[in-house]
């Protein structure tokens, strides 16, 4: 897990805040707005829908301290709801375009090494879209938010072995889609 | 596993090329150990490429959004409630059309749904009455059946009851 300022005060919020401390409340939105949107972001592909995911996430973070099993590590819980809300999201937006392509930010000119390593990102960036949920969600939680393997199993409420079985077949077919594109691995 | 994970086993790891049991107890060992974790992670072929990846922009204002909408009161489900009260007027129109104790009896689901709606209505996270609604179907039209048994004995015919295969008088 990233390590951030003030982690080892989370406890003691995430007490505080379940007792309807306001303060420690915004800590904990504060700490955890970031690492929430950029799982929701990863997962939905669209700016819109990972925003409304996140916002979802963290009122139900609030509203349901009171159910936070204290011995399972937060950060577990927390991208437990997220993963749980996106897929609720997905549910609900089906309708509408799911594989909108992807927003791009213009980086302007850079040099000729930066600009290899961006388009090597960026092509990961797009076979990682490519992937299914199922198998995105545990890269993501792996290679991005640097869970540990034994907590994406927590996270996810899924048997370790699952979980590898999940990250093996998603690291094949990503590396598939992303040679498949071109890129060399 | 005490000891440092061997190159080629770790490689099989990440080629995701070992049994289940065999890469469970690997993966609990890099959990525990950063050095093998570190170099696990420069054997996967995709790994600077991961760490290329710039993290999405964080909207503005969106901690913000969260907090307003944390604070705002939780709206009662609409459906549920509207739900819950049909339950409630149908109990009251079979007691008044049925008036029948046996009736009443049976449809202590239809209440217990209409129990549920209120309770939804102040969120104390009872059952809903979309779940019950099916059950409270079912034991309605039982219990409209038994009425309409006993009220009018002769309009509808009686089921042929069997005991070791005889028909009771």
């Amino acid at each position: 897990m990233r390590l951030h300022h003030g982690e080892d005060l989370e406890p003691a919020r995430i007490a505080a805040a379940r007792d309807g401390d306001e303060s420690a409340k915004a800590w904990l939105v504060d700490r955890w707005t970031a690492p929430t949107y950029r799982f929701c972001r990863r997962m939905l592909k669209n700016d819109e829908d990972a925003r409304d995911a996140a916002q979802e996430t963290l009122v139900k973070v609030l509203r349901n301290l009171d159910q936070y099993d204290a011995s399972r590590k937060f950060s577990t819980w927390v991208f437990g709801i997220a993963r749980n809300t996106c897929i609720d999201e997905h549910r609900r937006r089906k309708r509408r375009v799911w594989d909108e392509p992807r927003d791009t930010v213009d980086t302007g000119p850079t040099p000729l090494q930066v600009a290899s390593t961006n388009e090597r990102a960026e092509r990961l960036s797009s076979a990682l879209e490519g992937l299914p949920p199922m198998y995105r969600e545990v890269l993501v939680l792996y290679h991005f938010e640097h869970l540990k393997y034994c907590e994406i199993a927590e996270a996810l409420d899924l048997p370790m072995g699952t979980v590898m079985n999940r990250i093996f077949r998603a690291r094949r077919k990503l590396r598939d889609i992303y040679e498949e594109s071109g890129g060399e691995s | 596993m005490s000891e440092h994970v061997p190159e080629d086993l770790l490689v099989a790891f990440v080629e995701g090329e070992m049994g289940e049991q065999l890469s469970i107890h690997i993966a609990e060992h890099l959990d525990s150990c950063p050095m093998c974790a570190t170099r696990a992670a420069c054997l996967e072929p995709l790994g600077p490429a991961f760490a290329a990846m710039e993290d999405p922009e964080v909207p503005e204002g969106l901690a913000a959004a969260v907090l307003a909408a944390a604070a705002e009161e939780e709206r009662p489900p609409q459906l549920e409630i509207a739900v819950g009260i049909g339950l409630l007027v149908a109990a009251i129109g079979v007691f008044v059309l049925l008036g029948e104790p046996l009736a009443l009896a049976s449809h202590g689901m239809v209440w217990l749904g209409a129990l549920s709606a209120a309770g939804k209505a102040l969120l104390l996270g009872l059952p809903s009455p979309i779940v019950m609604l099916p059950v409270t179907v079912v034991l309605g039209a039982a219990s409209a059946l038994l009425f309409a048994r006993a009220a009018w004995p002769d309009a509808l015919p009686e089921p042929p009851l069997r005991l070791a295969g005889r028909r009771l008088p």
